[in-house]
């Protein structure tokens, strides 16, 4: 491990970050960009950074924010087949991030009630739902989000219990059939009804 | 062909021109104050483009293809799709001119059935969803069952985005 420098320049470990992340935000937007084999190809090797890079949590974020500050249609679509690939990794992440969140905004805005961004936790918790871990980890997760009050938060967690479609998430999900939003309400209804 | 587009469109009797849509609540809900709702979608569907891609059908097979089009390439080929359809009609009255132009998906067939939407106004998106409003049409969703079933008949039908060797005639 180098250690901080106290002159204000990099250490090589945050050049080294730095152009990590550059390769990796390089390959990302080739993959958005990419269709057909080119997109599953790139798609691989997106995957293969976050699964083995020391700095995936950090990676992970920067997937998710591009996707969510793109302004091309299927943008959560594409970071959701990718994180889905991450298994327990994605989990581990979204309960870190979820405490993180809170915590960050306490700090930035100590007199506003937390705002989550809608289209960051859609990707996170519908990639979470959509993994190859357990049931009951994702069930986890996802339950965790289920007191959020914005529509769009909710709406991933309605969707999320559908995508799990575990017998305590179908149970969970008949909770949403009376909730205050008709529009969750509806959702919550139409993804029973297609089971 | 148990999906059949029409049941899925409701009222709509005519073919229609469908646009995926990345979330449900980006077009938003019955029960929204219509203005607003219509700010909000025309603002998380439309306002990222100067030109959007819209796909025609007309028939269940039409579907189909634009179904297993869409979903090639993805990480499981029966992702679920939710789509919003536009008659012609609602399209000029939003002045909303149509190209035909090949679309970039892995099936052929689909990609014959894409073509640019472009606006001739500023607010023609916003008049376009006030109009679907207005029909009570919702959004549709092909489930995951829904797009198995699809794809078993476009691997029937040879396409190339999915079958093995492709016969499909559009290979061509």
């Amino acid at each position: 491990m180098i250690e901080a420098t106290t002159t204000g320049s990099l250490t090589s470990l945050e050049q080294d970050e730095g152009v990590e992340r550059s390769r990796f935000l390089s390959i990302l937007r080739r993959y958005i960009q990419a269709r057909g084999e080119d997109h599953v190809n790139l798609g691989r090797v997106v995957n293969a950074y976050l699964k083995f890079s020391p700095n995936s949590n950090q990676l992970i974020n920067e997937l998710i924010s591009t996707c969510v500050d793109m302004k091309v249609s299927g943008r959560l679509d594409i970071a959701i087949d990718i994180l889905s690939q991450l298994g327990k990794q994605i989990c581990r992440y979204a309960n870190d991030f979820l405490i993180n969140d809170i915590t960050n905004w306490g700090h930035r805005f100590p007199e506003r009630a937390y705002e989550p961004n809608d289209d960051y936790w859609f990707i996170l918790l519908r990639s979470v739902a959509q993994s190859s871990a357990s049931a009951t980890d994702r069930f986890g997760v996802v339950r965790k989000c289920g007191k959020a009050t914005s529509r769009g938060v909710v709406e991933a967690v309605v969707e999320s219990l559908g995508d799990i479609a575990s017998e305590d998430a179908m149970t969970e999900l008949k909770k949403y059939l009376v909730h205050e939003d008709p529009f969750i309400a509806r959702l919550a209804a139409s993804i029973l009804e297609s089971r | 062909m148990a999906v059949a587009l029409r049941s899925k469109l409701g009222l709509v009797v005519e073919p229609v021109y469908l646009r995926k849509i990345d979330r449900r609540s980006d077009w938003g809900d019955a029960s929204d104050e219509m203005f607003s709702r219509a700010s909000h979608a025309e603002s998380a569907i439309f306002s990222a483009e100067d030109t959007f891609s819209l796909f025609f059908a007309s028939t269940d097979e039409e579907l189909s293809e634009v179904v297993v089009g869409m979903n090639s390439g993805r990480s499981s080929p029966t992702q679920q799709i939710d789509f919003v359809g536009f008659t012609q009609t609602e399209l000029d009255l939003a002045r909303i001119r149509l190209t035909g132009t090949q679309g970039d998906t892995m099936c052929d067939a689909a990609n014959s059935l894409h073509v640019d939407a472009i606006p001739r106004d500023g607010d023609s998106f916003r008049f376009l969803c006030l109009s679907v409003f207005a029909s009570q049409r919702e959004p549709f969703r092909i489930s995951k069952s829904e797009a198995a079933e699809m794809l078993d008949d476009m691997r029937r039908r040879g396409c190339k985005a999915v079958a093995q060797p492709p016969s499909c005639e559009c290979v061509k």
